[in-house]
Order: C-alpha cells, then sequence, then structure tokens
C-alpha cells in the first residue's frame, strides 16, 4: 500500500513537471539566455570559492592544491584587526546607508514638488552629472578639495575656522566618505524613484484633490506609500550589500593614518588577496563577508515581508 | 488649479533655493576641472581657492592627450562595447525578467532565489577568469560584455516594473489567442518603456565606466577601452626602479574633459528620451 | 571546432613539457642538434671572435641571429615614458632597428599600468597561455623557483652556460651579481637586469632647497643636530620671503617610498617597511624597526618636529603627487626624492619667470650619526629585482637567449640606450654617444619621453642601465651630485636585496608581516602626529610580538646568515 502512494507521488510529481515544462515553454525560452549567463558566469565560479579551504597554487590549479580545510579562516578570526575591520565595515556601510539612502527618495520628492519643468529639468540634469565622473577621478577632486588649502578649508578659514586636515583625522573619515558619496549618486539614485512616482496614477492625486489634501498630505499619502514598493526593494538590496562595501574609493581615500575607521574587510582583502597574493585568505575572508550578508539579506527580507507585504522572495 | 497656501509658497521659495544650491555643489567640481583643464600647469599646482577662469590659460593638455593614439582606439573600443553590450544586456535582461514576474510561472521563485543568491556569493577573481578563459575569451573585447551581461540589481528593477503592469492586460491578450511570446513582445514591453530607458542608461553607463575586467581580461593593448588608458593616464605607476615624469595636471584634466563629455553630450538626448518614457509610462500606467 | 582546438592545444602544451624536460637535460640529443646548427650559423659567417672563447664556456655569435625573422611574444609593461607617444614598444624605432639586424621580431603584450604588473602576471599565468618571454618575471607571486617547478618557466642556467655570451662575460666580472641572481634552490629563473656600474645605483637621496640655505647662511646639513636646525630655521626666518611663516621645511607623502619615514636613517637604522620589511642589519643580527635601539630617539624626535610644524602636516595624506606641488610653489624646503623624477622633474617644471628666480635644488648625504658613520639602506645592487624569463610556450630558446645577451655586449648596450648610429644618435671626438635632434628636439615631448619614444633608454626591455644614457638624461649639475652625496655612506647595515628564501619561508614571511606592516605604519604615524603618547613604546613592541614578529625575524635572519656565509 505505502510504495503504491510513493510510486504514484513520484509518477504525478515528474508529470507535474513536464507539464509545467510544456506549458511554459515559451518562458523558459526567454529566460534561457540569462540562466546560461548565471551558470557559467556565477555558479562555475562559484565552485572555485573552494580555494578558500585549499592552500592555492595558481600553477596546480584548483583541485591541484592541497586540501588545508578551516586554515584560513582561523587565521583570519585570530587577526589582531578581526574586530576591528567588521566594526569598521558595518558602521561605514551602515552610516552611508542611514544618510545615504533616504537623499535620492528626498531628492525625489523635492524635485515633484517643483511646478517649473525647466526648473526641474535643468536640477535633474545637473545633479546627474557627478556620477559619469569616474571613481579616480571623483577621488582626485575630493582630495583636492579637503586638502589644507582646498576649497573647503579656505571656506572655513574665510569664517575664522580652523583649518582641518581631512583626510589625516579618522574621526573625518566616515563623514567625508558619506558626503561625497551623496554628492556623487544623489542625483542619479533619484532616477528611478521619478520614475516611480511618475508611474503613480494620477486619478488618486485628482481624487485627493477633490478630498481637499494639500500638497504634503499629498506627497505624505499618495506619493511616499506609491513609492513604498521601489523603496522598500532598494532597501533590501542595498542592505543585503552591507558587508560588501567596494574597496576602491576607500581605498583611493584612505591613508595609514585614517586606518582606525577606514580600514573594512574588503580593503584589507585587496591588501593580503591582491596585493600579497594571498588567494586562499582572501577567499576565505570574503566567503564569511558572503555568510554575513546573506543573513542580512535574510533578515531583512523577513523583516519586509511581515511589516510591508513586499519583499523580493 | 487649486490655490497654494502661505506655507506652500514659503516651501516652494525654499525649495527652488535648496536645489539651486545642490545644483551649483554639484556642478561646481566639474567646472573646476574643465577650468583646470585649461590652465597652466605650473600655476595650477600652486592656486588655491575657488577656480572661476583658466588660471593662465593653456590648451597645451589638449595638445598632449590628441596626439596620444591609444585615447582614438580606446574611444572605438568603448563604443564597440557601450552599443553591442547594451543591447545585449536589455534583451537578455527583459527576456529574463518576463517569466520571472509571471505568478503563472510556478519555478519562478527557485530561479529568483538561484538569481539573488550569486549576489552575495562569487567565486573570487581567479575563479571568474578561469571560465572566461575556458570559454575562450581571454584577451577577447566580448570578455568585457557576456561576462558582465546581466545585472541582478537591473533584473529585479525590470521584474518590478512587468509585475506592476495589470494581470488583466495579459488575460485579454491570452484571452486573443497570443501565446507568452507575443504578450511579452507586444503588450508588456511597450508598457514598460520609461523602465527599458532607465536600464539601458544604467547597463550603458556602467559598460562606459568599466576598466576593471578589462585590465584583468585584455593583454592587447589594441582592444583596451577607454577608461583603461584614462587611468592609466591619471594614476602614475608607483614602481621604485623608474623614475617617473611628473605628469603635467592640465594634461590630466584634459583627459578627463576629453573623455567625459561624450556621454555628457549624449545624456540630454537620452534624458529627453527618457522622460517622455516616463511619461508613457504614467499615462499608461 | 572549439573542441579540436582545446584537444590541439593540450597536444601542445605536453609536447613543450616534454620538450623542455628533454633541453633541461644536459645530454640530450635536441639540444646537440641546436647546438651543432648554432655552430654552423657562426662558422657560415666566420669571425675573429668565434676561436676566443674557451672550449666550453658559450658560443659567440654575431647578427643577425635569425637569418629568417623569427617572432617572439614579449608580455611587458609598456613604460609611462613611452606610452605618451606610442601604443606599443613594436612601433618604436629601436625596437624596429634592433630587429631589422637581429631578425627576430618581438611580439609585445603590454599590460595595462591600471592594476599591478604582478597581478596581470598572476592572471596570464593562471590561463596557461604564456607569451614566449615574460617581463617583470619577479613580481609574481610566485618565486621564480616555483615557477619553474611547475613548467611555467625555463631554468636557464644550461642555456646560459650554452649561449650567453656576453651575460657570461659578466657574471665572470662581477660574481657578486652572479650570486645575487641565484635563487633558493640555484636556478637562473630570468635574464637580470643590471646596474653594473656603481653610480647607477645611487638615484635617490634627500633633497634641499639650496637657494634658502644660502638666503639664511646656512650649510647643508650633517648631523640630526644640524638638521634641527636648519628646518627650524626654514620654519620661523622665512626664507621663501612673502612674509608668512607657511614654510613647510619637510615634505613627503604617505608612499613610505618618499615619507617621514626614511628620515630614520639619520639615526642609523630603516624605519621604511617598503624597504626589506623595516629591518636593518645591527650587530650582525636582522633587527625590525621598532626593536632598533635608535628607534626610541627617532619617534621622539619626529614628534617633536611635527608638533613644531617641521614636518608637514599633511606628509601622510593620500595624494602622491601634492608634496611636488608644495616645492614648486615655494612651500616645501627638504625632500626625498629622485635623481630625475624628483631634481630633474622640479627644477625643470618650476616657473623661475613668476617665482624665484633664484629656485635650487641640491641633494645633501645621509647625516652622520653618533658613531661618526653615515648609513645608506636605499641605494641599489647590480641585481635591481627587474628581468625577462623564457616560458616554457618558447620554441626558439637559442634565439630568444641570445636575442637577450646581445643587450649585454658593448654595443647592445649603447644600442639600447641611443638606438642606431647616425639616426638617432652620433659618437662625438672622444667616443661618447648623443643623442640627434631627432629626439632632443622631438615636438611636444620632454627628453625622457622622446628617448621612450626612440629609443630603449631607461625602459623595458633594456637589459643594462647603463652609463651614458645616466649621463645623457640628467639636464642639471644637480642631479649628478646625487652619487656623490650618497655614495660616501656605508651599507654595512643595509638588508641585502637578494636575501633567498625557500618557498615555504617566503610563504610565511608574507602572511606574517601582513598584519605587521598595517600595525607598525599606523601606530608610527600615531607616535609623530602625537596621538599616541611615546610612552607606550614597550606596549607597541609587545604587541608586534604578538603578531609572529620574531619568527619572521628568524626567517629573515636564518636567510642573512647563509647569505653571509655564501659571499664569505
Amino acid at each position: 500500500m505505502p510504495a503504491k502512494t510513493v510510486s504514484r507521488r513520484k509518477r504525478s510529481l515528474w508529470h507535474r513537471i513536464v507539464r509545467d515544462f510544456i506549458f511554459n515553454k515559451y518562458n523558459y525560452l526567454l529566460l534561457a539566455p540569462a540562466l546560461i549567463y548565471y551558470i557559467l558566469f556565477h555558479y562555475v565560479p562559484m565552485y572555485g570559492a573552494q580555494i578558500a579551504f585549499r592552500d592555492y597554487y595558481v600553477t596546480k590549479g584548483i583541485l591541484g592544491s592541497d586540501w588545508v580545510g578551516l586554515k584560513y579562516f582561523e587565521q583570519f578570526f585570530s587577526s589582531y584587526y578581526f574586530g576591528r575591520l567588521v566594526t569598521n565595515t558595518v558602521l561605514l556601510s551602515g552610516l552611508n546607508i542611514l544618510w545615504g539612502f533616504p537623499a535620492p527618495i528626498i531628492l525625489a520628492l523635492l524635485l515633484n514638488e517643483v511646478r517649473n519643468q525647466v526648473f526641474k529639468k535643468t536640477v535633474q540634469t545637473i545633479t546627474y552629472l557627478p556620477h559619469f565622473i569616474s571613481l579616480v577621478v571623483a577621488c582626485g577632486i575630493i582630495i583636492d578639495f579637503t586638502k589644507q588649502n582646498g576649497l573647503i578649508n579656505d571656506i572655513i578659514a574665510f569664517f575664522g575656522g580652523e583649518r582641518i586636515l581631512f583626510l589625516q583625522s579618522p574621526e573625518w573619515f566616515r563623514p567625508v566618505y558619506i558626503i561625497s558619496g551623496i554628492w556623487q549618486e544623489i542625483g542619479w539614485g533619484s532616477i528611478i524613484y521619478l520614475s516611480a512616482i511618475a508611474g503613480i496614477s494620477q486619478e488618486l492625486y485628482e481624487a485627493a484633490k477633490i478630498d481637499g489634501a494639500n500638497r504634503w498630505q499629498e506627497t505624505w499619502h499618495i506619493t511616499l506609500p506609491g513609492i513604498m514598493e521601489t523603496i522598500v526593494i532598494l532597501l533590501i538590496l542595498r542592505v543585503g550589500k552591507l558587508m560588501s562595501l567596494g574597496y576602491e574609493k576607500v581605498l583611493l581615500l584612505y591613508n595609514e593614518t585614517t586606518y582606525l575607521t577606514a580600514d573594512i574587510i574588503s580593503t584589507y582583502v585587496y591588501r593580503r588577496g591582491i596585493q600579497n597574493a594571498e588567494y586562499s585568505f582572501a577567499s576565505a575572508v570574503d566567503l564569511f563577508n558572503s555568510v554575513i550578508n546573506m543573513a542580512l539579506l535574510l533578515i531583512v527580507n523577513a523583516i519586509s515581508k511581515r511589516v510591508q507585504g513586499s519583499s523580493l522572495f | 488649479m487649486i490655490q497654494r497656501t502661505k506655507g506652500e509658497k514659503a516651501f516652494g521659495g525654499f525649495n527652488i533655493i535648496f536645489l539651486s544650491l545642490l545644483s551649483i555643489c554639484a556642478l561646481y567640481p566639474m567646472y573646476y576641472v574643465l577650468m583646470a583643464s585649461f590652465s597652466d600647469s605650473g600655476r595650477l599646482m600652486s592656486h588655491s581657492g575657488l577656480l572661476l577662469y583658466p588660471d593662465g590659460f593653456s590648451l597645451q593638455g589638449y595638445k598632449v592627450i590628441i596626439d596620444n593614439a591609444n585615447i582614438w582606439t580606446g574611444y572605438g573600443n568603448t563604443l564597440f562595447i557601450v552599443i553591442i553590450g547594451t543591447i545585449i544586456s536589455l534583451v537578455v535582461t527583459s527576456m529574463a525578467a518576463y517569466p520571472l514576474s509571471r505568478k503563472s510561472f510556478t519555478l519562478r521563485n527557485f530561479f529568483m532565489l538561484m538569481i539573488t543568491f550569486t549576489m552575495m556569493f562569487s567565486g573570487g577573481l581567479i575563479p571568474r577568469f578561469l571560465v572566461v578563459n575556458d570559454v575562450g575569451l581571454y584577451d577577447s573585447i566580448w570578455s568585457l560584455i557576456l561576462p558582465v551581461a546581466v545585472n541582478t540589481t537591473n533584473l529585479i528593477i525590470m521584474r518590478t516594473a512587468f509585475a506592476a503592469v495589470p494581470d488583466s492586460l495579459e488575460e485579454s491578450a491570452k484571452i486573443d489567442g497570443a501565446n507568452d511570446l507575443v504578450t511579452y513582445a507586444r503588450i508588456i514591453l511597450p508598457l514598460t518603456k520609461a523602465t527599458l530607458a532607465v536600464l539601458a542608461l544604467y547597463y550603458g553607463v556602467s559598460y562606459w565606466n568599466s576598466w576593471f575586467t578589462a585590465s584583468i581580461y585584455l593583454r592587447s593593448r589594441s582592444k583596451f577601452p577607454l577608461q583603461l588608458i584614462l587611468r592609466e593616464i591619471l594614476i602614475a605607476n608607483d614602481n621604485v626602479n623608474t623614475d617617473n615624469e611628473l605628469m603635467a595636471e592640465s594634461i590630466k584634466y584634459a583627459a578627463i574633459i576629453v573623455s567625459t563629455v561624450p556621454i555628457l553630450c549624449a545624456y540630454p538626448f537620452l534624458q529627453r528620451y527618457f522622460v517622455k518614457g516616463v511619461m508613457i509610462g504614467a499615462v499608461k500606467g | 571546432m572549439k573542441h579540436t582546438q582545446r584537444i590541439l592545444a593540450l597536444l601542445m602544451a605536453l609536447c613543450l613539457i616534454l620538450v623542455s624536460a628533454c633541453t633541461g637535460d644536459e645530454n640530450s640529443s635536441s639540444q646537440e642538434s641546436s647546438q651543432q646548427e648554432a655552430s654552423q650559423a657562426t662558422e657560415s659567417s666566420v669571425t675573429e671572435d668565434s676561436t676566443a672563447p674557451p672550449a666550453e664556456g658559450p658560443e659567440s655569435y654575431s647578427m643577425p641571429i635569425s637569418e629568417e625573422t623569427i617572432t617572439l611574444s614579449l608580455f611587458s609593461q609598456l613604460d609611462s615614458k613611452a606610452s605618451v607617444s606610442i601604443g606599443t614598444m613594436e612601433d618604436n624605432y629601436t625596437m624596429q632597428y634592433y630587429e631589422s639586424i637581429s631578425g627576430v621580431h618581438i611580439q609585445f603584450f603590454h599590460p595595462s599600468s591600471a592594476t599591478s604588473i604582478g597581478e596581470a602576471l598572476n592572471v596570464m599565468i593562471s590561463s596557461g597561455e604564456y607569451t614566449d618571454l615574460i617581463g617583470s618575471i619577479m613580481n609574481a607571486s610566485d618565486g621564480l623557483d616555483t615557477l619553474i617547478e611547475n613548467d611555467v618557466i625555463l631554468r636557464l642556467n644550461e642555456y646560459i652556460d650554452q649561449y650567453g655570451y656576453y651575460l657570461s662575460q659578466v657574471f665572470e666580472e662581477y660574481p657578486e651579481f652572479y650570486t645575487q641572481v641565484l635563487t633558493y634552490e640555484g636556478n637562473i629563473g630570468l635574464y637580470p637586469t643590471s646596474r653594473l656600474d656603481p653610480s647607477t645605483r645611487y638615484f635617490e637621496s634627500f633633497v634641499i632647497r639650496q637657494d634658502w640655505l644660502d638666503t639664511l647662511g646656512l650649510e647643508k646639513p650633517t648631523t640630526v643636530d644640524e638638521w634641527y636646525t636648519v628646518l627650524k630655521a626654514f620654519a620661523t626666518q622665512d626664507p621663501n620671503g612673502n612674509g608668512q611663516n607657511d614654510e613647510l621645511p619637510f615634505v613627503g607623502n604617505s608612499n613610505e617610498q618618499m615619507g617621514v619615514y626614511r628620515l630614520g636613517s639619520l639615526f642609523g637604522f630603516n624605519a621604511c617597511f617598503y624597504k626589506e620589511y623595516a629591518c636593518s642589519i645591527l650587530d650582525g643580527k636582522v633587527t625590525f624597526a621598532a626593536n632598533a635601539p635608535q628607534f626610541e630617539d627617532y619617534v621622539t624626535t619626529m614628534a617633536q618636529w611635527y608638533a613644531e610644524g617641521l614636518l608637514d602636516p599633511e606628509y601622510a595624506s593620500t595624494d602622491a603627487t601634492s608634496w611636488q606641488e608644495k616645492v614648486l610653489s615655494d612651500l616645501g624646503g627638504c625632500f626625498y626624492g629622485k635623481m630625475n623624477g624628483g631634481i630633474g622633474t622640479l627644477l625643470g617644471s618650476y616657473d623661475y619667470e613668476n617665482r624665484d628666480p633664484d629656485f635650487n635644488l641640491e641633494p645633501i648625504g645621509y647625516a652622520v650619526t653618533e658613531d661618526g658613520n653615515s648609513y645608506d639602506f636605499y641605494s641599489q645592487e647590480i641585481f635591481d629585482q627587474g628581468g625577462i624569463a623564457i616560458s616554457t610556450a618558447c620554441e626558439h630558446v637559442k634565439e630568444a637567449i641570445q636575442w637577450m645577451d646581445y643587450m649585454y655586449s658593448e654595443e647592445g648596450q649603447i644600442m639600447c640606450s641611443f638606438g642606431e648610429e647616425g639616426v638617432t644618435f652620433e659618437y662625438d671626438d672622444q667616443g661618447v654617444p648623443h643623442y640627434t635632434e631627432m629626439i632632443t628636439d622631438a615636438e611636444n615631448l620632454s627628453l625622457v619621453q622622446a628617448i621612450a619614444k626612440y629609443t630603449m633608454g631607461g625602459i623595458a626591455p633594456r637589459m643594462v642601465n647603463d652609463l651614458y644614457y645616466w649621463d645623457a638624461v640628467m639636464s642639471f649639475d644637480q642631479q649628478r651630485m646625487v652619487y656623490d652625496a650618497v655614495s660616501v655612506s656605508t651599507t654595512e647595515r643595509k638588508v641585502p636585496q637578494s636575501l633567498k628564501y625557500s618557498m615555504e619561508d617566503q610563504d610565511r614571511l608574507t602572511m606574517l608581516m601582513g598584519d605587521i606592516q598595517t600595525y607598525y605604519q599606523e601606530t608610527l604615524n600615531a607616535f609623530i602626529m602625537g596621538t599616541k603618547p611615546i610612552s607606550e613604546l614597550q606596549q607597541f613592541r609587545d604587541t608586534l610580538n604578538s603578531m609572529g614578529l620574531e619568527e619572521a625575524i628568524s626567517i629573515m635572519q636564518a636567510s642573512y646568515d647563509s647569505y653571509i656565509s655564501n659571499n664569505a
């Protein structure tokens, strides 16, 4: 009796898969190129992540390198800098989200309030500009402007303030990083919100006007809820990348005197992994990072599902 | 038009002032670079404070850049990557986003999980390179396009946009006898032009700015994209055993201008189309 | 199609490995046959030289190396001086000239300079598609021994014995060069680049605004106390004459190649991590900077100088070129710089018309310490850690060796630096080569850029830093003074550059030094900037030891001991 049910279930499962495949054949067809891409360029290399557990030598290949188990993880956890790196990464990235994430939303809402279309377009075009400046150049400009006789210090001195060595003071590193980040990305980041705002049905606004709502109430009760799903999705994505803050910008801005606040996991990996070519060690740190990231993403996703009803999966 | 209250008027005024200040902050650094590129290198170095006009007008920087053959081949390569790359990326991304946005597609959550998982886990530089090498892309210009053809964030944005299209439209198309392919191409795509425009811009810019993969996957200089050449010009290499020339400041700034101007010129046109696209989306949505 | 290609490639690789394994064997037949070919080639163009070399020494050869043009691929970084005007060294005039006389065409693969050369090398090695010749091979993450063991590159000892006519002569003339080139396992993994003439090994020094010294009636400082006096005078007596105390007596940048860390040499030890992990040889022992008896004196003095404004407050800044700006705008008074990139470039680009017409930079030697000696930690050895390896993919090993070897001959050296006689250079009455107007008057290019466009002067793939070139690029007498200022110092405390480690030791050392470097540099800065009191010095040393410093030093000590016994 039990065997029979199992076989029937098996058959029905197989049956269902085949039926689903036939039913969705065009969907599979559409998905195919992307699927190949993900398998080839993401999942196959993922197999290579095992070098974190091996003594990887470039010429020996992945499988040819000796298996060393958790050696490199232990090395990282017992490293003198482990605690500081984690703290710095979480703080820099967290603060960056805290200040940097709302900025484009606010800009989008403010732009939405502008009635003069020419002015609106001009502001949009101009605020997108910094995004087109490549990172190296942007950092060159930041360094130029924040140095002792740079523009910002000239302004501070003009108002009778003390000149500040921004890039040599650990306490200033995070503000410089975050503010310059807002400068670079505020306009660009607002595009998606403006597009979402444009997608809100005009009927809703008209209905609200009939109900006597003012602009503020419209913003609060129609515009914001209207773009909430976009906000939540982008926030989840952003938080999911909390630990994998790019090293390039930090690398271009930090120096030994600001390591205290500026040295993050990815710069550490860069120094050890890329500069010293300790691939296995770097992979181990990366893997650790990935696990934390994944946990974060799942947590945020679950929270948003419960509170907001919108989630990634 | 409903009368604006005093509060709204005051807010409108502040808003304009605030946005103007923001625009100045965003614009000035670029203006600075422009002025610096026309300045005399020697005087530029000792310059402090605002730069409102070129300090000692000189075109030396541009002369050097225009004579640099690398810049022009880099330009050609970058144009190829941006145009072909953006087209491929858009096609593949939107194709994949469609089934993933269909509630009728049983395995969509499985595939979605599989795709988002790649945002958190990566095999790292060397394993990834080995794959690129194995499929024969090492030292090929396609290595700058195919391994980054789909951006997961963009895919999710596309999927969200598709999901926002009312089911009723799709159902009525189905009743008319259209299959998934037809629904995708005839009904869904035209409705999401705005998002497509935004993604075209996202992809275009990322292809335009990419240099890191190029520095790893390419070894023939004739295939280098512009950004890579630019980076070489901007970052003096720190080799102890060689004496490096002091690269005149104005040359660097000229390089920035020469390489940034095209995308800035293209931008207003893109933006016009893009704003139009947003409007279409708004009316239909 | 693709499949067959891959199988073919595999088969080829297998063949190459077999061939290289065979040629590694002294009595192999393939080697004999190539030797025969070679001797036939020399017989056909009989020269007086052919009888000269001893029977077992390498055979001599004459141009062309190959009657039919052969092509060798070469992985080599394109120098930034050359990339200004040409996209590849194949467009370099001297490369074309060398091809025309040697019959060897070099197909260049220039990696991007946007990433480190080491990264690009590692990538190429892992791709399995090697170029025939691999430049900058010492920058690969694997040591030469590992690369030879894994059949990436060839062991060249036997090939040099057989074909390396000129290099062998140089090895005989400079035995220390030979030992420097040998690896831990006794291999020669590359055709080494060299600094044969002592004066080419000194190209950095402290540099001072001589006109400021003259204005203030001061002499060049020779002791730490005199240094203090001079820097203090720069800070307080307004040598730039603008009425403001805006002078920055000592400028440098965070790139510790050029920073305040070099001032450790004033105290007789090396504080610069970039150089041999901040170690010095004190009383025969490898000593880490923080454990050197001079360290406390050094940090205390630096902290005092910093507090008094004698060191540029932005010395640790992220901007690699701002110290040069400070010198050019009459703020910086003293710095550590290179002969060409520091002194030459700054003297050349200073705006004399609108600024101080007396602007003058002169090198100063390392300060005399309490024991009466001055110590040099920064000059180069003959083997400057550069060179070109031959990969296992190379099918023309003999020609490759001779192509590189010729650049060690006298004519070859001149050709590299100066190009073709009558076109890019002429000899004067004393037989000294001089660049022609083609180079000296090149439009839109500075002298060194023009040299890099038309010749291999100072850039890869030339082999020898040759004295004539050295001399020709010095536009200012002040550049020539570097040698006199610096070469008088003793190198007895300098850790030899060519210490050799086994593969395991090298890995261990790299791993341990990773965290130590971070901790050392950031704490040293904190001491100097006063954010950490010097009373915490003991704690600093304890932490370093807890990071495995002792083990790292013992690895270096063992290597140093064997270096000493080998050179005794």
